[in-house]
């Protein structure tokens, strides 16, 4: 781990790794979109509208584990000072962001003919709508904060502090949510996942995965350019 | 301790003086309940299904209202960079000023908001009960108000900032204070758990966030 | 998939704008690593055209 911390040797392991985990994301994405658009079957129940589980189910799960990395980052970046922790802590963030929103839009697309209105106060939409808050305040100290190391300290607790709150407000919400309505219609764990739903909702997560590691590779490379231009065109000034 | 309850009193004065804490929050508290009438409607019964949700909304806004100066006359005239050196861990600081604003802001609106709550024709039932669960939990919104208030200290937008961190982090207080609230009315049994889930929070919060609010303060000192 | 069952254009649309969402970010991305990239090298060929003519001056 500690080999990787110098921005170089990890600008050039990116290299290396970068366009191998491109092809796979494309690969994944061109199978999983064969497979849950041609080749699973309709649900019974819910027709063709079952395959917005596909890319909505995979885009939760990201929003979730984006969070974590950049829990996980901030972490590291609190503790052992890590500057590539902040780094990949701050690039992390948009792109859990997009996954988020991606989420909570095909959950509503996917409520409107399951549920008759586009949005309904369902356990998971609330808090999957709660985490793109918390995402939209960390990122909101990045961009307040014009000093790179203190917004890098500010960022990363409000990391930690969302992160520990995450699973009380899932709790919570859900609390609130059997409080007021019977269980939901729908479940994404609903009764026996069939193989022929599972196989595509797996290699669609496979591919948002793949994917989110490639655009946040390529992301932590131009954060670290970045730093270097701002770090030279300081030195130009003074020079 | 000495130090402690010297720097609450001190922050508990200034806030008085200053006309800040409790009376504003409370003008926009009534401001509030006013507003809400003439938005939905004035029909006494649906006004006393929504009021106890509408009472604790409005708690949550009037507490965040006042956040924004927890730590900010103190950054701005330099004694929060003494207080950093000082004697006390800056964890107590954080805990200190956390206490002021509550009793300076929190705990007033708490025991003031239900007779407010006469206004949205609240159920003569649950005035004891919201109060109840309205102090409680206020005491987590104040704490979590004041780690707003540190991770935002000096920013020029800060005040914006601070809703958009904290408000999500208010969450469950709100459902479990309505919970506890609604309950008499609704089912009793609830009632305990709420409130003790309530108090769990608010003790959580005693402890985490004043030492995140002190991270936060040391982030932007260094 | 077929496409006169009911509620097909929920699904169209929600594919079509979770590809849209997903490659405009991608765009956005690969983009503003091109314009960093192009960034620093402008730069470090700056700085090194203004070391050249330093080079003599140097008492060595």
């Amino acid at each position: 781990m500690q080999a990787y911390a110098n921005p170089a040797r990890f600008n050039a392991l990116a290299l290396s790794v970068l366009p191998w985990c491109a092809g796979i994301t494309v690969l994944l994405f061109a199978v999983g979109l064969y497979y849950s658009l041609v080749v699973a079957p309709q649900d019974y129940q819910q027709g063709e509208t079952v395959r917005i589980m596909f890319i909505h189910v995979p885009a939760a799960w990201m929003a979730l584990a984006c969070y974590s990395v950049m829990a996980l980052a901030s972490a590291v970046a609190i503790i052992w000072r890590h500057p590539l922790a902040d780094v990949a802590a701050k690039t992390a963030a948009p792109i859990g962001a997009c996954f988020t929103f991606l989420a909570l839009f095909t959950g509503s697309l996917w409520g409107k003919p399951m549920w008759g209105t586009w949005w309904v106060w369902d356990a998971r939409l609330t808090s999957v709508f709660v985490l793109f808050l918390l995402y939209l305040g960390y990122i909101a100290i990045w961009q307040a904060i014009e000093e790179p190391a203190r917004a890098a300290r500010l960022a990363a607790i409000v990391a930690l502090v969302g992160f520990i709150n995450v699973p009380i407000i899932k709790y919570s919400v859900e609390w609130w949510n059997s409080l007021h309505q019977p269980a939901s219609v729908l479940r994404a764990d609903g009764p026996a996942i069939h193989s022929s739903i599972l196989t595509p909702l797996l290699i669609m997560a496979g591919a948002y995965t793949m994917l989110f590691l490639t655009l946040h590779l390529i992301a932590m490379r131009t954060e670290i350019m970045k730093r270097r231009i701002h770090n030279m065109e300081q030195a130009e000034v003074q020079g | 301790m000495t130090v402690f309850w010297s720097l609450v009193r001190r922050d508990l004065v200034l806030t008085l003086r200053q006309g800040g804490g409790a009376g504003m929050a409370l003008g926009f508290f009534l401001t509030v309940l006013v507003l809400l009438p003439l938005g939905i409607g004035p029909d006494l019964n649906f006004l006393q299904r929504l009021a106890p949700g509408a009472l604790w909304i409005t708690l949550l806004l009037s507490v965040l209202l006042s956040t924004d100066r927890i730590f900010a006359p103190d950054y701005e005239d330099g004694s929060l960079e003494l207080m950093t050196m000082g004697p006390m861990p800056l964890e107590l600081v954080a805990l200190a000023k956390s206490v002021a604003h509550w009793l300076g802001t929190g705990l007033p609106l708490a025991i003031l908001a239900p007779g407010l709550g006469v206004l949205l024709n609240l159920d003569t039932l649950l005035f004891g009960p919201i109060m109840l669960a309205m102090v409680l939990g206020s005491l987590a919104l104040s704490l979590l108000a004041c780690l707003g208030a540190a991770v935002t200290v000096g920013l020029r937008r800060g005040g914006m900032i601070i809703s958009l961190l904290i408000l999500p982090l208010y969450v469950p207080v709100l459902i479990f204070g309505v919970a506890a609230t609604n309950s008499v009315t609704g089912v009793p049994e609830l009632f305990g758990p709420s409130m003790l889930i309530l108090t769990a929070i608010s003790l959580a919060s005693l402890v985490l966030a004043p030492i995140a609010a002190a991270a936060a303060v040391r982030a932007h000192m260094t | 998939m077929s496409f006169t069952a009911p509620h097909v254009g929920f699904v169209l649309v929600s594919y079509g704008f979770s590809t849209l969402v997903l490659c405009g970010l991608t765009a956005i991305v690969l983009w503003q690593a091109r314009s960093a990239a192009n960034r620093l090298k402008d730069l470090e060929a700056r700085a090194v055209r203004r070391r050249k003519p330093a080079k003599p001056v140097n008492p060595a």
